[in-house]
């Protein structure tokens, strides 16, 4: 099949693949009833009466009497006409608090991104060159290990040594909060606590030259990107080990031990590039591994991300914000996969889509 | 002494520094709250968690003196009011306040008597606000209910048909004089100062807010019929004034610097605060950090991020008594508090609804407490001792969570009535509890029902279970089984006429420390509690013709209710305060001996602080007051450091 063709009828598959996701987190927000939905709108106060009449006009403000799959397409209808509703948990609009979190999930994604490349690149072709040594016994132990542990469980293992005990570097939040008050009205906004323009506080307070802020908030990246990293590079390694292995086997590698090239070059040169193919596509598809994890970790963290927000309002039965994140995140994921296997098709001719 | 490392701003390090006091002039909170706030508008707000910054940032005229819950000190007021220095008229309708001449708020705008009206103002006109406000609790006093606008809470004071009454009976309900620098508050009733006051000292709703600032922030009242009309709009949610809610000019010892939504706040000096007796001017930063569960915030403390810790579960009390041992915390405490739990009967069950609201399976009657004898039995089921003991935890942790009570005015409320001053106390009697139960003529009557309980609250779902083993042992048709519901499906599920629970565990938490406020909603009919849970004059008029051979005892129980409607009114309404005290005391024996309730426990509360956190002038008085929240909400310009 050509390609173009490929990437339309994936583009028109995307569609029903959004309704149906959101379709399905729509209905599990509602088997719970409605009371903690409700519950945001409503003070425990207000009794009698009172509550009555409230619950009444909230339950035709949202159509709650109505069978689930029709408050869906209320939903939906206000979403094709922008409009995603206010968060009851920072009391703004949902697209708003997109645009305040989600550079912030995008650096921390970033950031673990990078050092699980700068990490897992070495480490696997280190550990497939020195097959079956201490050292790759060693790697395989270690990423064995991790790759079994759910993603909560390393960031509960760094925050508790790392952060609360050893107390080697901050575990809580964005920036140390008595450095709040010293940062300028011009670029931070005291009522949100958002800073301008990136809404990241270490890339603004760089831009405007308060290395202090900017140092501080950095420092607050590197607890969980190290555990968000921790949660990727195990499986990284696995691939990278395991296909780096393959093309070891390979005839013109062999080829190349024969005509005398050095075995760091035969590694790096013929091998690592070809072995690399597999890993970066399986990488791409980890990234929901990478969103996923990002929801728990800023939770632990309580760094101020798309995922520490959509938890809270999770719990808190913000279901706009739920749906949003939903909606945002599926269009993510799809996209994703879709530019990767064309990135795929790409890199090797010789696959080919039916 | 051992060494740290500092990177930047904050300590880290693998060791501490001992007999140091970190990060002085910083005082940081951490509160096990996940969620955060929902307004730090003093008439917008009505809940635990952003009151504690309103209490800091928005004074009232007068406040609480240190843990007292009956006497004031001045605080935006020159001095308390009284009939002695005119202040108070002597049929206590009217009560003057002049202001003190030396507050601003954090603009530098000085607070007058025009500020405090303008507030009031606005909290009347925000009484009727969505999701429900504070301010219900001084607008009681200043509008009629018998007449236009015929005020009711949490409902709207002016509409399109009594606007004009309305704006009139607002604008006669307080007015001020500049001349003077006074605000005086036109009550409807005559109301006794150790009542009224506690409504003008309430931050929640007598906060008082900068009427230029508000003006210049869009969010200004308009002094006409419509005007009022129309302001009523900026109470309901989706509305509000987002400066006015997230940060308000202070007229309190601090302002807020930093917001940050739903995870902290940062609370600097007030620059015009000048400090007044009884409040000195700060000095202090406070941080106050909202965190996702009781063990980050315990790590977060321990590991020394924090000076202060709240609202952490009774299980965490023994983890911490290693580091009290060690001198590295201190735990203050028990106080009491006047927050008190109990499980409610409903007289009147809703049956049809019981098998889609709750579950399927269940079998009773619908009027199955409301036999008198029914309530009193299980009542002496209850093992009171083992409940506090070992189920709360007060043997199990070593620490005092809380106390047994009877009657709905606890111990700290003014006209205290003690359990030995009363008769019809119940205590654990298995043997009385079967013997009541055979008079009722319940028994060996099939009765098989929930026992909701708000989830989560696993101490109580075990009472639960309990108290169903021991009312089976008694007769073991009675099949009674605990039940998670959430805490607001629960309120949601309390509608007069409509409630399908038997029996629930809850609690109320005092919106002013007067008996009206228990009394009104535990025992009054159409109250929070009787409401919906049957609690009707014509319902209970009509048991004794549909159990004719229980007659006698349905038509004293009616006889009982209508009586004690008429004493709490008649409580409420005294200005003496010996004659108030004979009539709560006598409103309290009925509601006693009406068995409406299972009284759990009274709740404690305790700070949990580092060793170089103390209060004002070395008082606990200042942070035990009941009122403020009794361990859980702070007056940070109470905290000393150092």
């Amino acid at each position: 099949m050509k390609l173009w063709i490929y990437v339309v009828r994936r583009l028109i598959l995307l569609v029903p693949t959004i309704i149906g996701l959101t379709f399905l987190v729509f209905a599990l927000e509602h088997v719970g009833g409605t009371s903690l939905f409700l519950a945001q709108y409503i003070n425990p106060h207000l009794t009698g009466t009172a509550r009555q009449k409230l619950v009444e006009e909230l339950t035709a403000k949202f159509h709650l009497n109505d069978p689930v799959y029709i408050q869906y397409f209320y939903w939906l209808a206000a979403i094709f006409q922008g409009d995603m509703g206010t968060s009851t948990t920072i009391g703004q609009p949902v697209a708003t608090g997109f645009v305040w979190f989600m550079p912030n999930t995008i650096m921390l994604t970033i950031v673990a991104s990078f050092l699980t490349w700068v990490i897992s690149i070495p480490i696997g072709v280190y550990s497939a060159a020195r097959r079956d040594s201490i050292l790759d016994q060693s790697v395989r132990i270690v990423t064995f290990t991790l790759y079994s542990m759910p993603v909560f469980l390393i960031g509960f293992a760094i925050f508790l040594t790392l952060g609360t005990t050893w107390r080697l570097l901050p575990d809580q939040g964005n920036v140390d909060p008595i450095l709040l008050p010293t940062i300028p009205d011009a670029w931070f906004d005291h009522t949100t606590a958002v800073s301008y323009p990136t809404h990241i506080l270490a890339i603004d307070a760089f831009l405007h030259g308060d290395w202090t802020v900017a140092w501080n908030a950095l420092l607050h990246v590197i607890l969980p990107a190290l555990a968000l990293t921790l949660a990727l590079l195990a499986g990284i390694i696995r691939i990278l080990r395991a296909s780096m292995l393959e093309v070891l086997e390979q005839d013109y590698v062999r080829l190349a031990r024969a005509k005398g090239v050095p075995e760091r070059l035969v590694h790096n040169f013929h091998a690592k590039k070809n072995a690399l193919l597999p890993t970066v596509t399986s990488y791409g598809y980890l990234v929901s591994s990478l969103f996923g994890g990002a929801v728990v970790i800023e939770y632990i963290f309580t760094f101020k991300g798309i995922g520490w927000w959509t938890t809270v309002a999770f719990l808190n039965g913000d279901v706009g914000v739920v749906m949003g994140s939903t909606f945002v995140f599926g269009l993510i994921l799809v996209a994703t996969t879709l530019i990767l296997d064309v990135l795929y098709a790409f890199l090797d001719p010789r696959i080919r889509y039916e | 002494m051992t060494l740290g490392t500092t990177i930047a701003v904050g300590n880290f390090g693998i060791v501490k520094l001992r007999n140091v006091v970190p990060a002085p002039g910083v005082i940081t909170e951490l509160v096990n709250s996940p969620g955060g706030p929902f307004s730090f508008d003093p008439q917008i707000d009505y809940e635990t968690t952003g009151f504690e910054v309103v209490v800091n940032t928005q004074a009232t005229l007068i406040f609480y003196t240190g843990n007292s819950t009956t006497n004031w000190f001045p605080y935006l007021a020159s001095d308390i009011p009284t009939v002695a220095n005119g202040g108070i008229t002597g049929n206590f309708m009217t009560y003057a306040f002049h202001l003190r001449p030396d507050v601003a708020f954090s603009n530098g705008d000085p607070i007058t008597a025009y500020d405090v009206w303008y507030s009031t103002v606005r909290s009347i006109l925000f009484q009727g606000g969505r999701p429900g406000t504070a301010d219900w609790i001084i607008s009681q006093y200043l509008l009629p209910r018998n007449a236009p606008p015929f005020f009711s809470p949490f409902t709207r004071v002016v509409n399109t048909t009594n606007k004009a009454a309305a704006f009139t009976a607002i604008m006669n309900g307080v007015t001020y004089d500049n001349a003077t620098d006074t605000v005086t508050f036109h009550l409807v009733n005559p109301t006794p100062p150790s009542l009224f006051f506690t409504a003008v000292s309430d931050p929640l709703g007598m906060g008082v807010l900068d009427a230029a600032w508000l003006e210049s922030a869009d969010a200004g009242i308009t002094f006409t019929p419509d005007g009022f009309l129309a302001y009523q709009d900026q109470a309901k949610e989706g509305n509000y004034n987002t400066l006015v809610q997230f940060h308000p000019v202070a007229s309190g010892p601090f302002q807020i610097n930093t917001y940050v939504p739903s995870t902290a706040v940062v609370l600097t000096p007030n620059p015009h605060f000048p400090g007044i007796p009884n409040i000195p001017k700060q000095n202090n930063t406070v941080i106050v950090e909202w965190v996702s569960s009781p063990a980050v915030a315990y790590q977060l403390y321990v590991s020394g991020q924090g000076d202060i810790v709240t609202l952490l579960p009774p299980p965490y009390y023994k983890a911490l008594q290693p580091l009290v041992t060690a001198g590295e915390t201190q735990i203050y405490g028990p106080f009491p508090s006047i927050t008190e739990f109990f499980d409610v009967f409903n007289v009147n069950i809703t049956t049809s609804l019981m098998a889609s609201d709750i579950g399927p399976g269940y079998n009773i009657q619908p009027d199955y407490f409301a036999n008198p004898l029914v309530r009193q039995a299980f009542a002496y089921a209850f093992n009171y001792t083992n409940y506090v003991d070992n189920i709360l935890g007060n043997k199990k942790y070593g620490f005092n969570f809380g106390s047994p009570y009877c009657g709905v005015i606890v111990k700290g409320l003014p006209y205290y009535v003690p359990p030995t001053s009363l008769t019809g106390c119940p205590n654990y009697d298995l043997a009385k509890a079967k013997s009541l139960l055979y008079q009722s003529g319940m028994y060996n009557v099939t009765a098989n029902f929930p026992f909701i309980v708000p989830t989560g609250d696993t101490t109580d779902f075990t009472a639960a279970i309990v108290l169903g083993q021991a009312l089976a042992s008694i007769d073991p048709n009675i099949v009674m089984s605990p039940v998670f519901l959430n805490f607001d499906t629960i309120i949601g599920l309390s509608v007069p006429g409509a409630n399908p629970m038997p029996i629930y565990f809850l609690g109320w938490i005092a919106d002013y420390p007067y008996p009206s406020d228990y009394t009104d909603a535990m025992y009054l009919e159409g109250g929070t509690y009787p409401g919906p849970d049957g609690w009707d004059q014509a319902y209970l008029n009509s048991l004794a013709a549909a159990h004719p051979t229980e007659a006698a005892l349905y038509t004293a129980q009616a006889s009982a209710f209508h009586s004690l409607t008429t004493q709490i009114t008649a409580a409420d309404t005294e200005p003496n305060p010996t004659l108030a005290a004979q009539k709560y005391a006598q409103a309290e024996q009925t509601g006693v001996g009406l068995y409406m309730y299972m009284y759990a426990y009274q709740a404690t509360g305790a700070w949990i602080v580092k060793p170089y956190i103390s209060p004002y002038q070395g008082n606990w008085g200042y942070q035990t007051n009941p009122t403020i929240g009794a361990g859980a909400d702070s007056c940070f310009f109470w905290w000393v450091k150092g």
